[in-house]
């Protein structure tokens, strides 16, 4: 279970999370929805550590984490695909994934490659190419697959459906929902895309000004306008 | 031109390119993977030459002298990485000063512990002739060694784990932490083999020349240019960078004279910044797109 | 208040102090041994070469490495000048001046090619250490006696020897003249500094250093003020090298080594960065006590004492030991002294009265199908907007839509690919980001772009000056502007101290006191709470009163209490146009925030 109390976060000078709390129960897959700039992002940098908070507590099945550097806490079960996607771009597509698995054993990493591979065919046949020579669809979906090496308990994805094309868009929410059905893997997941979020997951928590302001189901998300209005569109 | 003196001319400008190469990979790895720039460099390269002679002298012989020197100057760096340079990231001004009070600080010890006059080993191997020439066959070591340390060096970053963590933490550190890399380890590391290079170069040339607390200086306005020319990429950037120069430095001292070698290598340094600022390694992204 | 220190009070007590220093320092210098006089006037050089450092780089922000290239050159043009000159005018003064304009030539070369190349950072002081060390290899390879000029010998490894004392015609040329003179040029140097940096164009280059950019944005060229800084600095390293070659007879490539050039960081960093005076107590300091471990012990201990000076200082007194003493005795004073003045007399911000009198004369921006690629990335797709002379104008749309770059473009950060801007009749889309700012462009960034290490006061006073160019109507404007904000009572204080609330109407405070004619608000109200949301609806409505408004904002509350035209962006394009009302009805639009626009 992954647990936020009172959490206060930001860069330098300003708070963009004031004193949030949320929970997410393990093996739940949760959307994060609001509009730009509520602190969604900024929410998950606070979760993996990129970003240090300034007060407040992170807890993963009741440990304390918020004190913990972003690599320690990659290692303690966290995975993270970040907006932008942040391939690496001098590496190849397999060093990419490689990277991502180095904090396991041998056989664990060359076992996990090749289902990675094999789930994701794409990759297996760009496997010598340059990170950067991606198109946006397939980084996505090497950000997936490089969370995925690491074998994480959580996994936190910022905006996998954006600039996407929606072939790609569809086949980004199933491996979600698969990583979750088959390894466990507890979701967290934040989106502006509406019919994507409810595709990937089954509940959402709505952000506005930095808190939390709604917990609901995304099917029921989907169908409320007025909400819709409110908090998501213009 | 005769087949002897072509094949003079061809050494003596691939001697120019290797020396290069072994005087700026330490200083371009630093720079390109950790953004440091090591002003204590030119020490370092000190440090290594008197190692590997006060080890010559205490009977090892000169291969594996020059490899505990490069050993011992990757253990100084790392020590110095955790000391002194982690404190300093993110602050490029601070890194370039505390590393120049290191230089300074090195000078001051070597002084102290091996006096200011100069120390020298003979050069290893014989010459050999050539029709009228004649060839030191330590340069023909020095040109096949410059290959096998840019050779090496690529295996180590394209191949290992380590390599390969170091390129993520180099790209983007933020992300190689998220990915759980140890990037301040991995930082460590990177300066250890950064001054073991140095260290080891400062060992190859210990042969060459007399070995004095000012020994660096003779050879860290060559690795600075090197580096500068060759922009952010180390291996690329360097070799490259050590290609141009070197061959330019070598050309134009062989044809007009070594002054004239030393003004056309500052020009064409000149050239290349003005129109790559960030340097060769520029041109190589640009011709990618 | 701070404001006022550009007053010509102060410049007054200088120049007194400057003249006194000159009587007393030329007298003393007849008074001592000879033997100390020779050492002193090397520290004096010394404490010349660490200010034109201190001066490049403390208030300059360019890390140069260069000063002891442009001390060396000047040595060697001294040298070459005094050698052919002197035998016929019988004096040196004619070759100090040819070592500074070499000084400040050589800076103007290596700095054009460096300010205006784009290089910037760290590869500064790469290429600025690179191009010494170059020299050093140069000089080192001059031995034969083919490399002359005139009767000058440069000597190569040993370096260039007979150069004449300095000599001044009816003046002895002895040790102590040389120390009397040597004091002389040191003490109107530090003068003319000083009084250069209390003018507009010290504080601008302190602007400059501390935030770029937002120089530029305010109207300011940047690279014009930074070269000139970097030439001055090179003539005063020049005029320090003439000195040192004249001082001793004989320059070497020595001055052109990285010892050399590291002692120029030592006495800098000991007496402060930015410290003009502590160049020179810097200088004597360290030279003194290199002096002092000289006579104590072989010298072997100096470079070893002196790396760990300068290690301890990086790491543990980054700002200088005088400044630090300075610092806590100071703090020891205050401490006993009043209280600090409280933070808690909050006064309301009142944009009507910083800005209402302003006199309406916005500008009409028209954009006319503008298009910006990135590689092969297309972000903006012919975008066509007008936006009528004082109307305030809304742009929202989904991450990526383009709304940013669209700011980027009109700023003049990046130049379109396609298409042309307008401000009022002026097509500006070429114009370099500081000519559109003097045509009354002003930017309130995403991320508060502000002066963080000047007072708040000196924030808006130097875009006040932008516009009058006149010292006082600059200090009255700002004046008026911080009070408006209700800032009056932190004028003095530094701005990086202000709160998160504060920051924004800081910057805000900078784009009025431009007197702008048309304003770019990005993302105004993120981190804001919702009480300053709604305050800041009424600035805008003030703004527009004298000026053109493009809001750009995810904060739909904010945009629907704004009541002005919304300009939606999505793609690329512009996707929609109307008042929020329209907008909310159209389901087009909400498809497209909720990720359903691929069937538009």
């Amino acid at each position: 279970m992954l647990e936020v109390e009172n959490l206060v976060s930001g860069y330098g000078r300003t708070n963009i999370l004031h004193a949030i709390s949320l929970s997410v129960e393990t093996g739940e897959r949760m959307a994060i929805l609001g509009r730009n700039g509520v602190g969604k992002s900024t929410l998950l940098k606070s979760l993996i550590g990129t970003v240090r908070p300034k007060s407040g507590s992170v807890r993963l099945d009741g440990q304390e984490i918020s004190h913990l550097a972003a690599h320690e806490r990659a290692r303690s079960g966290i995975a993270y695909v970040p907006q932008g996607r942040d391939i690496f771009p001098t590496l190849s597509v397999l060093d990419n994934l490689r990277v991502s698995g180095f904090g396991r054993s041998v056989r664990a990493r060359a076992s996990m490659l090749d289902d990675v591979l094999t789930q994701f065919p794409i990759l297996r046949d760009k496997r010598s190419a340059q990170g950067s020579s991606l198109s946006g669809g397939q980084q996505q979906i090497l950000a997936l697959a490089r969370a995925l090496m690491s074998d994480p308990k959580v996994l936190l994805l910022d905006e996998p459906s954006e600039g996407i094309q929606p072939s790609t868009v569809d086949q980004i929410a199933t491996a979600i929902r698969e990583m979750n059905v088959q390894r466990g893997m507890t979701i967290v997941l934040v989106e502006q895309n509406l019919e994507f979020a409810a595709a990937a997951c089954d509940h959402a928590l709505i952000i506005d000004k930095g808190e939390v302001v709604l917990k609901l189901r995304t099917a029921d998300a989907l169908t409320n306008r007025e909400l819709q209005h409110q908090y998501l569109g213009v | 031109m005769k087949v002897d003196q072509f094949i003079v001319i061809m050494v003596s400008l691939l001697s120019s390119v290797s020396l290069l190469v072994i005087v700026s990979l330490g200083l371009a790895l630093a720079f390109g993977m950790m953004g440091v720039i090591n002003m204590a460099h030119g020490e370092f390269l000190m440090l290594g030459a008197y190692f590997t002679i006060t080890a010559v002298n205490a009977g090892i012989v000169l291969p594996v002298a020059i490899l505990i020197s490069a050993i011992a100057m990757g253990g100084l760096g790392m020590v110095i990485e955790r000391i002194v340079l982690r404190q300093l990231y993110g602050r490029i001004w601070a890194t370039m000063l505390a590393t120049w009070g290191l230089s300074l600080l090195i000078v001051g010890v070597v002084q102290l512990v091996f006096g200011t006059s100069s120390n020298g080993i003979p050069t290893p191997l014989s010459t050999i002739h050539l029709g009228g020439y004649m060839l030191s066959q330590y340069s023909l070591v020095l040109i096949a060694l410059a290959g096998v340390l840019i050779a090496t060096t690529y295996l180590v970053f394209a191949r290992t784990p380590y390599g390969t963590m170091a390129r993520a933490a180099a790209s983007l550190p933020e992300m190689a932490a998220a990915v759980g890399i140890n990037v301040s380890r991995v930082n460590m590391i990177t300066f250890g083999i950064a001054s073991a290079l140095a260290g080891l170069g400062g060992g190859l040339l210990a042969p060459l020349s007399g070995v004095s607390p000012t020994f660096g200086q003779g050879y860290i306005g060559d690795a600075f240019m090197t580096v500068v020319v060759g922009g952010a990429s180390p291996l690329l950037g360097a070799s490259t960078a050590s290609l141009l120069l070197g061959g330019i430095y070598a050309g134009v001292s062989n044809i007009v004279s070594p002054v004239a070698g030393t003004l056309a290598l500052l020009l064409v340094s000149m050239l290349v910044l003005r129109f790559l600022p960030t340097g060769l390694t520029g041109l190589w992204r640009k011709a990618r797109q | 208040m701070k404001i006022s220190n550009l007053r010509t009070r102060p410049s007054q007590t200088r120049a007194l102090g400057a003249t006194a220093t000159i009587v007393v320092g030329v007298g003393l210098s007849f008074i001592i041994p000879a033997f100390t006089a020779h050492t002193v006037s090397l520290w004096v050089i010394y404490g010349l070469l660490a200010l034109s450092f201190t001066f490049v780089w403390g208030h300059g922000g360019i890390f140069s490495l260069g000063q002891a290239a442009f001390f060396g050159l000047g040595g060697y043009a001294y040298g070459v000048a005094g050698i052919d000159l002197a035998p016929t005018t019988h004096e040196t003064m004619s070759a100090l001046l040819v070592a500074a304009v070499v000084g400040a030539g050589a800076a103007a070369l290596l700095g054009y090619f460096v300010i205006y190349g784009g290089i910037r950072g760290v590869f500064v002081a790469v290429i600025t250490i690179a191009a010494t060390l170059a020299l050093l290899t140069f000089f080192t390879s001059t031995g034969d006696p083919a490399y002359h000029i005139g009767a000058a010998m440069l000597g190569g490894d040993n370096g260039m020897v007979g150069v004449p004392s300095l000599t001044i015609p009816g003046l002895l040329s002895t040790s102590n003249g040389t120390l009397a003179t040597v004091v002389v040029v040191a003490v109107i140097v530090w003068f003319a500094i000083a009084e250069l940096l209390h003018r507009p164009f010290g504080r601008i280059l302190a602007g400059t250093r501390e935030n770029e950019f937002r120089t530029q944005l305010l109207g300011y060229d940047v690279r014009g003020r930074t070269l000139a800084a970097f030439v001055v600095g090179g003539l005063i390293a020049g005029l320090a090298g003439g000195l040192y070659a004249g001082w001793g007879n004989f320059i070497s490539p020595q001055v052109f080594s990285l010892q050399q050039a590291s002692l120029v960081a030592i006495w800098a960093l000991v007496g402060g960065r930015r410290s003009l005076i502590g160049a020179f107590i810097g200088a004597f300091a360290v030279q003194g006590l290199s002096e002092l471990l000289g006579q104590l012990t072989s010298g072997a201990v100096i470079p070893l004492v002196l790396g760990v000076i300068l290690l301890l200082l990086v790491l543990f007194l980054p700002n200088g030991v005088l400044p630090t003493i300075v610092a806590s005795v100071l703090g020891l004073v205050r401490q006993k002294g009043t209280a600090q003045p409280s933070v808690q007399n909050y006064v309301e911000p009142d944009p009507d009265a910083a800005f209402g009198r302003a006199p309406s004369r916005g500008l009409k921006v028209t954009a006319k199908a503008v298009s910006m690629r990135f590689g092969g990335l297309s972000v903006l797709r012919g975008i066509d907007l007008e936006v009528p002379a004082n109307a305030v104008r809304t742009l929202i749309g989904p991450n990526g839509a383009g709304k940013s770059t669209f700011f980027n473009l009109m700023i003049g950060r990046y130049r379109p690919t396609a298409g042309e801007i307008y401000l009022g009749d002026v097509r500006v889309t070429r114009l370099r980001p500081e000519k559109r700012a003097r045509l009354g462009l002003g930017i309130k960034t995403q991320v508060p772009s502000i002066y963080s290490e000047l007072t708040v006061a000196e924030n808006v006073w130097i875009a006040a000056w932008a516009v009058s160019r006149r010292t006082q109507e600059a200090s009255r404007m700002s004046a008026h502007v911080l009070a408006g904000l209700g800032l009056t009572h932190r004028a003095a204080e530094l701005a990086g101290a202000l709160s998160h609330g504060e920051l924004q109407w800081l910057e805000i405070g900078m784009v009025i006191a431009r007197e702008p004619r048309v304003v770019l608000l990005d993302e105004p109200t993120a981190g804001m709470t919702r009480a300053e949301t709604r305050r800041y609806v009424d600035l805008v409505a003030v703004l527009a009163r004298s000026a053109t408004v493009i809001v750009v904002e995810h904060d739909m509350e904010f945009v629907r209490e704004l009541e002005a035209q919304v300009t939606m962006f999505h793609d690329g394009t512009v996707f929609a146009e109307g008042l929020m009302d329209d907008l909310r009805h159209d389901d087009r639009i909400l498809d497209v925030y909720l990720g359903r626009a691929d069937s538009a």
